[in-house]
């Protein structure tokens, strides 16, 4: 870890029309690190997402980039350092696979340019890193919801970004693709790079992140390794579950077994 | 047409080339057997004689209107789908051509028209700014195709009260009569001096809406992704808007209500530029362009005396396929 964090989110605070979505949070993302975001739905981990990648300003606190402010920075030069993958992103209209990935050089070309030599081969890089080449020429819209995820993910490669941020990127997938995609992100994440990702697969948490931080109600419940935060008592009290937690050589996995309080949380 | 998809200059050539002959062709038809190179001549020598007359007074302004004219209602067609993501987006249908036709209305008919020439376009441009302003209140972004259907619809049946209103209470039903043809939609009888006032508006809204034609491109991927690829969602939407009250506003306020122009264009074109909503912008200018063209050289061979209006061909030939869409793409969005 040496010097400032790569991007630290400082006493971060959100309300939408005076109801608090976000309250008081404060984490940083390391160079070389995969960080998941975890907790229960609506505990507000998208929303911390779009704060961190700047799509939404932070009503109270400020996100600071290496060691400026990350609002300070133009749109462009921002664009550059990080790629966001949504929820359930998809293309809009029937565009080719090729196209999709082209569209992660937006931020790096001038208004009125087309693609350079330099944005052709960072396409071609990343496509083969997402393993998507094969069906280059193939309609993005028409393929299964596993290949469209890595043609995203190859969208966002293509911008060459520092830190990658995804949104339940693996929500809707087989165990294969899931595997995939995670994989991609935890390669992704190392030297300079790094990762934020929004998880609900804990054991998959666990398996790729480097550390978790676990959201409740809009405020960090506790944060820590994998290990440290997938506790009994501390998914007990969050998402109101027992489970079975073991730690084996492919490292924790967790087993929800049952609910525990009706209504919860 | 596999090499035209993977060349867009060649597409943007053999378009522009179509749309010279076309344009040509349009100066060569008239109800008068006259030499158009004898006139162009004439005219450019500063010689008055009849065929000068009928080329500079008639038959260019005409055709000019038709080309800016359909070029403008393809490319905000093009601009409108892009950004709503939504095939069935269009000037007309969404009620802007009404809400630019209303603001020229009311221009005609307080008598601030003959105030100032700029006046006439302003009101169309207005007019058009006002509707888009309530259909953008109105329908969320990436709702769903019957929202914003429907907020067209309400938009359109307002500004169709108030046209009747102002129809309502015109001086004289000669007037009237005269307000009804202008709004069935036609590019006869104007002059070089109808041109000369529509164009800047055109012109400024082709540039603000080709301005955003990467952002276009970014919104395939959804708001929340453009934003993430530094496009500032909230200006470029506020810029392509303008864009389209701009060319819009003027285009209606010279020519009336010319509809489908800007659904059937885009539609036909969209598959040969890969469906990239940039380069379809450009492409589908020169499309509607060209689809003007040959739709006013139609009107003027098939009427005998009574003249048929440009307005009534369009709906008669866009209506139905407006029908033929929403048949094709119903499975999409219900």
């Amino acid at each position: 870890m040496n010097g400032a964090a790569l991007l630290e989110g400082k006493s971060l605070a959100f309300s939408v029309d005076g109801v608090a979505i976000l309250r008081d949070i404060s984490l940083q993302v390391q160079r070389g690190e995969l960080v998941g975001l975890i907790g229960p739905n609506g505990a507000g981990k998208s929303t911390l997402l779009r704060l961190l990648c700047g799509i939404e300003p932070a009503t109270q606190g400020e996100v600071f980039w290496q060691d400026c402010a990350f609002s300070a920075l133009s749109l462009d030069a921002r664009a550059r350092q990080i790629g966001y993958l949504t929820q359930g992103a998809k293309a809009q209209w029937p565009v080719s696979v090729e196209r999709v990935v082209a569209l992660g050089r937006l931020p790096h070309r001038g208004l009125w340019r087309d693609n350079s030599a330099a944005d052709a081969a960072a396409i071609e890089q990343a496509m083969q890193m997402a393993e998507v080449t094969a069906y280059r020429q193939r309609i993005a819209t028409t393929l299964s919801g596993g290949e469209q995820t890595l043609v995203m993910l190859a969208r966002i490669f293509a911008t060459q970004p520092q830190l990658i941020f995804a949104d339940e990127p693996v929500a809707a997938l087989d165990p294969y693709h899931q595997l995939h995609v995670m994989e991609l992100l935890r390669a992704h994440a190392q030297g300079e790079h790094a990762g934020v990702v929004v998880l609900h697969d804990l054991s998959l948490a666990a398996r790729f992140c480097d550390r978790l931080y676990l959201l409740n109600h809009g405020s960090i419940f506790c944060c820590g390794s994998p290990a440290a935060v997938l506790t009994r008592d501390n998914l007990r009290t969050v998402y109101g579950i027992d489970s079975r937690i073991e730690c084996s050589a492919e490292g924790v996995s967790v087993t929800p077994t049952q609910r525990i309080r009706e209504g919860h949380p | 047409m596999n090499a035209l998809r993977n060349s867009p200059a060649a597409l943007n050539a053999l378009l522009i080339l179509a749309t010279m002959v076309c344009f040509v062709l349009s100066l060569g038809t008239g109800s008068a057997d006259v030499s158009v190179g004898k006139g162009i001549a004439d005219a450019y020598r500063g010689v008055t004689s009849m065929e000068s007359l009928i080329v500079t007074e008639l038959r260019l302004p005409r055709a000019l209107l038709a080309l800016l004219i359909g070029g403008t209602l393809g490319m905000a067609g093009a601009a409108l789908q892009g950004m709503l993501r939504n095939p069935l987006a269009e000037p007309g249908i969404i009620g802007v051509s009404n809400g630019a036709a209303l603001g020229a209305v009311v221009m005609f008919y307080f008598g601030f028209a003959s105030i100032g020439w700029y006046l006439l376009p302003l009101g169309g441009l207005l007019g058009a700014c006002l509707a888009v302003l309530c259909l953008v209140l109105l329908v969320p972004h990436n709702s769903n195709v019957l929202t914003l259907i429907l907020a067209g619809i309400a938009i359109n049946a307002i500004g169709s009260a108030l046209i009747a209103l102002a129809l309502n209470f015109a001086p004289s039903p000669y007037a009237m009569q005269e307000i009804v043809y202008w709004l069935l939609g036609s590019v006869t009888n104007r002059s070089l001096h109808d041109v000369a006032i529509a164009l800047p508006f055109m012109a400024i809204g082709w540039l603000m809406m080709l301005r955003c034609g990467s952002f276009l491109e970014a919104l395939t991927l959804g708001e929340d992704t453009a934003q993430s690829l530094g496009f500032n969602v909230r200006r470029l939407r506020w810029i392509l808007v303008g864009g389209v009250a701009a060319s819009i506003g003027a285009a209606v306020s010279v020519s009336g209500n010319i509809g489908f122009v800007g659904l059937v264009v885009p539609h036909v074109l969209r598959p040969l530029v890969g469906y990239s909503p940039r380069r379809l912008l450009a492409v589908s200018f020169w499309g509607g362009a060209i689809l003007l063209l040959l739709a006013d050289i139609v009107v003027q061979l098939l009427s005998h005396g009574g003249e048929m209006k440009l307005g009534v061909v369009t709906a008669l030939v866009g209506g139905p396929f407006f029908l033929y869409l929403i048949l094709r793409t119903r499975s999409y969005w219900s």
